[in-house]
This record gives C-alpha cells, sequence and structure tokens, in this order.
C-alpha cells in the first residue's frame, strides 16, 4: 500500500513547518518508515516530535539532527520522518500537536471502522464455513469457537436439543474456552428464570453481572451457580431458532469472570452466529431426514430372500455409505407358479426418495410380469414400455433370470446391467449377459439367452457400486477384474455370508458412495423336487 | 469461451473428485466438454447446459467425454436425454476414447445409437 496523496500534502506542511527563528524554511529531508518503526516511535500516535539522540542516529545515522517528527499514514502500515540539520525554534512538536489535534477523531472513526470490518469479515467467514456443511458435530463445535471468539468471552457453550429415533428429545452441548471437564459435573441447565429466555427463543440475555440479575438464584437446590461453576459475571445468552419451523434448536451462552464485559456489538456477532447456526442445523436436520428416510423406504420394499428347494440364497443390500445417494439399487427373488425361481438385479438412476420410490414401482412391475410367468424378454419389454410411460425419461438397468429345476437350465435378458457371474462345476468363471441390450426405459427389445445351471452352479448378480467404488479406481472394466479374482475364494469359504462381507469390504474398503445390492445363488440340488 | 458450471461445493459431501461443464460456440456447432467424474453431481449441470446449448439452435451438438474419469448410469441418462429427449433439437456427437467412456456405453448398449468419435477433431469434421 502506498501512502495515500493527502499523506504527501500532511508531509510538506509539516515540512514548511520547519523555519528557523526569523521564520526562514530550513531544509528538511524525509525518511520513510515501515510499519515496525511506525509502531515503535509513535505507538497510537499520528504524528510526535522525536528528541531522542539515540532513536534519531539509529534511524540516520551519521547525521546531527536538530529537530524531527514523526508521522504515521494508512493506519500504521507506514510513515515517514521529516528531519532537519539545521537550527530551528521549538516547532515540531507544536506541529505534532496540531496535527493530532485535528486528527483525533479522524484516526479514532478509522480505528473504529477497522474494527467494524474485522467484526464482519468474521461473522461473514463463520457464516460461509458454517452453512456449507452438513456434519453437525463440527457445526456445533464451529460455532461454539468461533462465537466465543468473536464475544470476547473467557468460554462458551451451545447446549442444542436432538430427536432421537423414539422420538425423544435430549440435549448435547459443546464447549469452548475451557476443558470438557470442567462443565461435565453439572447438570444440563433447567428451563429456569435465568435460562428461560434462551430455551424458549423469546430473545438475548445480556447482564453486565449475572448474579445481581433478579432472575438469578431462585432455583434449588443450587440458587445459583452450582460449587466449583465456571465463574460467570458477565453474561450473554442468544437463542438459535429454527428459521424454516420456528423451532427453539439450542442456544449460545457466553460468560466472563469479570462484570460488564459484554457490548452490544458483542451482542450482534452472537446473534449473527446463531442465525448462520440455525441455518446450518436446519440443512444437516433436514438432509439427515430426507437420507434416512430414502434408506428406510429402500430397505422396507427389499425382500428376504425366501426359501428356495434345492437353492442356497444369500443377498445383500447395503445403501450408499457417504452422500445422498440411497434409493436405486434393488434385488428380488421370486417364486413362480411353475416352481422356477426368477432372479432380479437392477439399479434405477436418480438418488434419494424419488430413486426409491421409482424403484419400488419397477420392482413391483418386474414382480408382477415374473408371476405372469413370461419369458425374460417379454418381462423386460412390458417393463421399459411400462416405466417410459409412467416416469418419462427414466434410465433403469436390470437383469432378470430364471432359473427352471424341471430342464437345469437359466434363462435370462439383461437390459443395459453389468453381467452376472456363471460358475458351473469344474469349469471356470464366466460373465453371462454381457451387453445384451439398453436400459429399461430406453431400449424396446431384449433378447434372451438360455445356459445350463446344473447341481453344484453358482450364479453371482450385483449392481455397480460393488465395482466402482471411489477408493479403489472407477475404472469399471479393472473393479470387475477384481470382483472375478475374489469369486474362488468366496466359493470355497466356509461360511459364504462372512466371506461376502469381507469381498464387498476389500472392494470398496469400506467406503462406497453408492448403494451395493448382491444376490448369490448356489445350486445345493439335493433336496430339488 | 463460453460458460463454466463446476461441482465440489461441500454441501455434496461425496461430490469429491471435482467434475466441470463447459458450453463454447463453435462457427455453429455448440461443443460441451465435460471433465471430471460424469456421475449424480454432474449430471444435472450437463442437462442444464446441454438444454442452453439446444436454445442457441446449433446445427450440431458434441459432447466431448475426453477429460471423464467416471462415466456413471446418470451420465448416460443424460446423453440420452440429449440424443432423443424433448430438447434435443440438433444431431448429436459424442467424443469417447478409452475403456473408462466407452465399456459402460457398451455395456448399454448405447454405442448402437449414439454417433461416437474418437476425438473432438473427428467429431468436428463436416
Amino acid at each position: 500500500m502506498t501512502p495515500r496523496p493527502g499523506f504527501d500534502a500532511v508531509l510538506d506542511a509539516v515540512r514548511r513547518a520547519f523555519a528557523d527563528g526569523a521564520g526562514t524554511p530550513a531544509a528538511t529531508e524525509v525518511r520513510p518508515l515501515g510499519p515496525a518503526e511506525v509502531r515503535a516511535l509513535l505507538g497510537d500516535h499520528v504524528a510526535i516530535a522525536v528528541t531522542d539522540r539515540t532513536v534519531l542516529a539509529d534511524l540516520v545515522p551519521g547525521k546531527e539532527i536538530t529537530r524531527a517528527v514523526a508521522l504515521a499514514a494508512d493506519g500504521g502500515e507506514r510513515g515517514a520522518l521529516v528531519y532537519t540539520t539545521r537550527e530551528t525554534g521549538e516547532l515540531p512538536s507544536a506541529v505534532a500537536a496540531a496535527i493530532e489535534a485535528a486528527t483525533a477523531d479522524l484516526a479514532g472513526t478509522v480505528r473504529r471502522l477497522r474494527s467494524e470490518a474485522v467484526v464482519l469479515d468474521a461473522l461473514h467467514s463463520t457464516g460461509r464455513k458454517l452453512t456449507a456443511q452438513l456434519d453437525l458435530d463440527r457445526i456445533v463445535q464451529d460455532a461454539t469457537d468461533a462465537a466465543t471468539k468473536a464475544t470476547g468471552a473467557s468460554f462458551g457453550a451451545f447446549f442444542y436439543n436432538l430427536v432421537d429415533e423414539f422420538g425423544e428429545s435430549y440435549t448435547l452441548y459443546t464447549i469452548s474456552g475451557v476443558p470438557r471437564e470442567a462443565f461435565s459435573r453439572f447438570p444440563m441447565p433447567r428451563n429456569t428464570d435465568v435460562f428461560a429466555p434462551t430455551f424458549d427463543g423469546i430473545g438475548t440475555v445480556r447482564s453486565p453481572d449475572i448474579t445481581q440479575d433478579p432472575r438469578f438464584g431462585k432455583n434449588a437446590p443450587h440458587h445459583g451457580m452450582p460449587e466449583g461453576h465456571l465463574p460467570v459475571c458477565s453474561y450473554l445468552a442468544v437463542p438459535v431458532v429454527s428459521p424454516t419451523s420456528g423451532e427453539v434448536l439450542g442456544g449460545f451462552f457466553f460468560g466472563h469472570p469479570e462484570p460488564d464485559r459484554f457490548t452490544a456489538r458483542h451482542e450482534y456477532l452472537a446473534e449473527g452466529i446463531a442465525g448462520y447456526s440455525a441455518i446450518a442445523l436446519d440443512n444437516a436436520r433436514l438432509y439427515e431426514r430426507e437420507r434416512t428416510l430414502a434408506t428406510e423406504l429402500s430397505r422396507s420394499m427389499l425382500p428376504v430372500a425366501p426359501p428356495i428347494p434345492g437353492l442356497d440364497v444369500l443377498t445383500r443390500y447395503l445403501p450408499a455409505a457417504t452422500g445422498g445417494k440411497v434409493g436405486g439399487d434393488w434385488f428380488d427373488v421370486i417364486r413362480l407358479p411353475s416352481g422356477a425361481t426368477a432372479f432380479v438385479i437392477g439399479d434405477v438412476v436418480g438418488h434419494g426418495v424419488t430413486a426409491a420410490t421409482v424403484m419400488g414401482q419397477v420392482r413391483t412391475a418386474v414382480r408382477s410380469y415374473a408371476r405372469l410367468e413370461l419369458p425374460p424378454s417379454e418381462v423386460l419389454r412390458n417393463v421399459s414400455e411400462l416405466t417410459a410411460g409412467l416416469f418419462g425419461e427414466c434410465f433403469v438397468t436390470c437383469f432378470y433370470a430364471v432359473h427352471r429345476p424341471s430342464d437345469g437350465t437359466l434363462v435370462y435378458a439383461n437390459a443395459g446391467h453389468l453381467p452376472a457371474i456363471l460358475v458351473r462345476p469344474g469349469e471356470a468363471v464366466e460373465q453371462i449377459g454381457e451387453a445384451l441390450a439398453q436400459p429399461l426405459g430406453v431400449g424396446s427389445v431384449f433378447p434372451e439367452r438360455t445356459t445350463g445351471f446344473p447341481v453344484g452352479g453358482e450364479l453371482v448378480l450385483y449392481t455397480d457400486g460393488l465395482v466402482e467404488s471411489r477408493r479403489h479406481t472407477r475404472d469399471l472394466t479393472l473393479g470387475v477384474e477384481w470382483l472375478l479374482a475374489g469369486i474362488p475364494g468366496l466359493l470355497t469359504a466356509a461360511d459364504p455370508g462372512t466371506a461376502w462381507d469381507k469381498l464387498i469390504d476389500e472392494l470398496t474398503r469400506g467406503r462406497h458412495d453408492d448403494d451395493i445390492a448382491v444376490i448369490h445363488v448356489r445350486h445345493r440340488g439335493e433336496d430339488a423336487p | 469461451m463460453g460458460e463454466r458450471d463446476v461441482t465440489g461445493d461441500s454441501l455434496d459431501d461425496a461430490a469429491s473428485s471435482a467434475g466441470s461443464v463447459a458450453l463454447e460456440d463453435r462457427d455453429g456447432t455448440a461443443v460441451l466438454r465435460v471433465d471430471g467424474a460424469l456421475d449424480l453431481a454432474l449430471a444435472p449441470k450437463l442437462r442444464r447446459l446441454a438444454e442452453r446449448a439446444a436454445r442457441l439452435q446449433p446445427e450440431l451438438l458434441v459432447i466431448d467425454l475426453t477429460g471423464v474419469t467416471f462415466l456413471a448410469s446418470a451420465g448416460m441418462a443424460e446423453l440420452v436425454r440429449a440424443h432423443r429427449g424433448p430438447t434435443a433439437s440438433a444431431p448429436l456427437r459424442v467424443v469417447a476414447s478409452g475403456r473408462i467412456t466407452l465399456r459402460p456405453l457398451e455395456l448399454t448398449r448405447l454405442v448402437d445409437e449414439l454417433a461416437i468419435y474418437p476425438s473432438l477433431s473427428d467429431a468436428l469434421a463436416p
């Protein structure tokens, strides 16, 4: 930053003030000063006469300075030393005093505006940080830290209400400024006279000395603060109220052992942070609700595989572990009237409640056509027409396979889904049904294939979440290779359930951001009809 | 140079590898260049810009997937939409090279109906 033109004018005026006894201007020189020098020489002053010889000799070595004035500019970022080596009158100190007097108000205003700007910056960056995240624990801790710092409190706490899965409300808190243990021995603040305005969401309470407040000390057993409580004299409490529901989400409490520490400014800041916190908490709650709803919906629509004579059927469904992408995958195992069994696995594009509801309808449609014992190509064609008509544009991949124990075959069709894995006794692992047709809602022809599925055969159907996990690579080709490599170990495992859990964990490193569904069918055969 | 939409806002904590879509007008051909993971997070942006491109009434729409690191079903659904959806107005050419993008297009047999080119210059050639 360069000194503004105004500073040059001041410098000129000061230089002209250097004159000898007769009023003749004396020759002056100017030495620029850095911020550290300005601070050392001037402190909070704008202008000051410098008389200390040692100081002057340090600043301008080798000169016999007779008079000098130091000036600060740009709030102390820069400055200048105006000096002369001639004999002059006592003018410099008078000049410095005059500048000081003239600019005192201005300097105060600048300081105030600067601190205002700092406050606004702090509030803004806190707001941005808070409202850009959905992790409840981080939101509340960040908010408590920011507000405690902004109010200059010696400690701050944020008590917030949550509702558990049984609909019971409970309260948690975060602490800033002191270790958590400092609070852990005390009961949660109750809705007493002092706390009521905060917990009822009525408004901010700011007190220079809460112990003198008429509402203080009214309640048994403590009649005031419990013994050993952090000393609170100055007190500031701000409710956090949901902007959408008007519900009181919690409250910020700030304390200081000294009286009269919280100003209207602090109150304004704390209220600002409380406002941002309310938005952030609302976001987090809504997000969590949507995610839970989609998960519950998907789970409720997924079947428990019925026992099938002659077959061991193992299924897995894992809703997306990260992000809000739950909802699109499904599987189904359907016993058909003829004694055949249909296996379905699919994936609806989209996420959340919308995808989950579309999935539910597509699943029912597949089930209905399956029970009519239509051939796989007909089942998929009908569902494709139905879904295109119901949902307009949609994109649903689906693998549909029917095992007929009567002739030991598997008849299947595949609408844009990943191929299935088939292992026949004594043969290599193979993939079947690759790229047979376009997805449901897109394609109109779904060719079917027939293959043998003898006793001892194994069939694996899966969705892309298993092979497109972010932690490894998003290269589908590699993902499928890794899955295929894991199959032989799985088939010989004593406990296939545990083996699958282990394989899924290996393939996804426990962090899949998409749903995963798996069906594993083993043709046991001994009790086949 | 046209407009650019970048994802990766922390509200979508799974968005991680931020993708982007840029729209460019090249002498009557609208080129949509997609970079990064074309998944659920980025698909709506591709749709928005494809619709914006359609309003420019280009003679040809090119979607360049050269910079795509992951092609999810959600992204392929947008390709189908740009090809034959209600707002599709110009012929679509898709630039895809390498298995990251080609493999999913093969498995879904979208290669049957989408005009696929190995490079942008091939797609822009008359």
